[in-house]
């Protein structure tokens, strides 16, 4: 008889399967926190979800999880389970999120704690067969972003803003991406107040895809949780013009 | 119910470590269960049994084995057992620990300084402890 007794821990390996058979998974990201990772996510997976996608939403961001608000979705009660969890609908998007479980207290852990939490999360949902995988990432360069891009077939977005602060940290995320030869389809310049072309003309420099602009805009927080209102608002707008440029790449 | 995914996360996560054509010689899994996510066994047997069927695993014996939690503080370096924090969870507290193991560290502080800085040194999640074969 052989015997083999090393100690596996099995999610990582269930969730490279699991997972290789969502084949558009968008990972949305930046180097920056307070570009609007949480605020693009919610919204374009929205958007998708009027379009007629299966849309699922993942937070990540499980620091400061915020894409519930988004989605007006309801986190006062546990996702129902089925042999597994069954991820709930808002705005008829699938959406999974730690504050489920944390009571939207702070979930302060270290690195590899976060790590577990979010493979958690991975193994235990339980996806319909969807068109779309949304994944809203946390901000920087770190432990998520390590197993997103060694445990999933995800594409990342780029999220700035359009100042030179965001940029140059942006650049970090873009010039990681580029280096571990990453799926990735090109950069969105959020919160646009002024006009000028910095982001544009960076994107260009890099040879970097530019997706488009998002306007800011002040009162956005009408729009949460209430697909009626963003579907005929300017932000729609921005977003669907994003979207054309980003499913020509898809 | 999550038991489920975690019980296929087992079966597939052996089913994909292993060679192909040694998957029949497989006679023994050893399963460790962490006490700390309070993992409902009798769910997880039947899930794993019911999962294995239709698998090169279906007559490969599965045994489990229970592994105690211990939680050490990184401020102050005390070791304590997981059962001693959780006399003072909540029914959710609880509930929401055996979803997301992580979630202890919004729950427990260390008994000592009070810190929410602790590492799970033993006892989170579930292993695959020993894998068995006929030849």
């Amino acid at each position: 008889m052989k015997r083999s007794k090393k100690r596996i821990e099995p999610r990582k390996i269930y969730v490279k399967t699991k997972y290789r058979n969502i084949e558009k998974i968008l990972a949305i990201s930046s180097g920056k926190g307070g570009v609007g990772k949480s605020t693009i996510s919610g919204f374009f997976s929205m958007y998708l979800a009027q379009k007629g996608y299966k849309v699922g939403l993942l937070d990540l961001d499980l620091y400061g999880p915020s894409c519930h608000l988004v989605l007006g979705a309801n986190i006062k009660e546990y996702p129902k389970e089925e042999k597994g969890v069954v991820p709930p609908v808002a705005q008829g998007v699938y959406f999974m999120s730690s504050v489920f479980y944390t009571e939207n207290r702070p979930l302060v852990v270290r690195g590899s704690g976060l790590n577990d939490a979010a493979i958690e999360l991975l193994t235990i949902t339980n996806w319909p067969d969807l068109d779309y995988l949304i994944i809203d990432m946390p901000p920087g360069l770190g432990d998520i972003l390590l197993d997103v891009s060694e445990l999933l077939p995800a594409r990342f977005v780029v999220i700035t803003n359009q100042s030179r602060i965001s940029m140059e940290s942006v650049n970090k995320l873009i010039s990681y991406i580029k280096d571990q030869n990453l799926p990735f389809l090109g950069i969105v310049e959020n919160m646009k107040m002024i006009e000028d072309n910095f982001i544009e003309m960076e994107s260009k420099t890099q040879g970097i895809f530019y997706l488009g602009k998002v306007d800011f805009y002040p009162d956005i927080e009408k729009y949460y949780g209430n697909k009626r209102e963003f579907s005929n608002s300017k932000l729609y707008e921005d977003i669907s013009k994003i979207w054309e440029k980003l499913n020509g790449k898809i | 119910m999550h038991e489920w995914a975690l019980a296929k996360s087992v079966i597939d996560a052996v089913i994909n470590i292993e060679k192909e054509e040694e998957l029949p010689s497989i006679t023994e899994v050893v399963v460790g269960i962490g006490e700390l996510q309070d993992i409902d066994i009798d769910i997880f047997k039947q899930a794993i049994s019911d999962i294995k069927l239709n698998t090169p695993l279906n007559k490969a014996r599965f045994v489990y084995k229970t592994i105690p939690a211990f939680l050490k503080c990184n401020n102050c370096g005390h070791k304590w057992p997981y059962k001693k924090s959780i006399e003072h969870l909540s029914e959710e507290e609880r509930e929401n620990i055996h979803f997301v193991p992580e979630t202890a560290h919004i729950y427990i502080h260390c008994p000592v300084c009070g810190s929410m800085d602790f590492e799970m040194i033993e006892g989170r999640g579930v292993f695959i402890e020993e894998i068995k074969k006929a030849h």
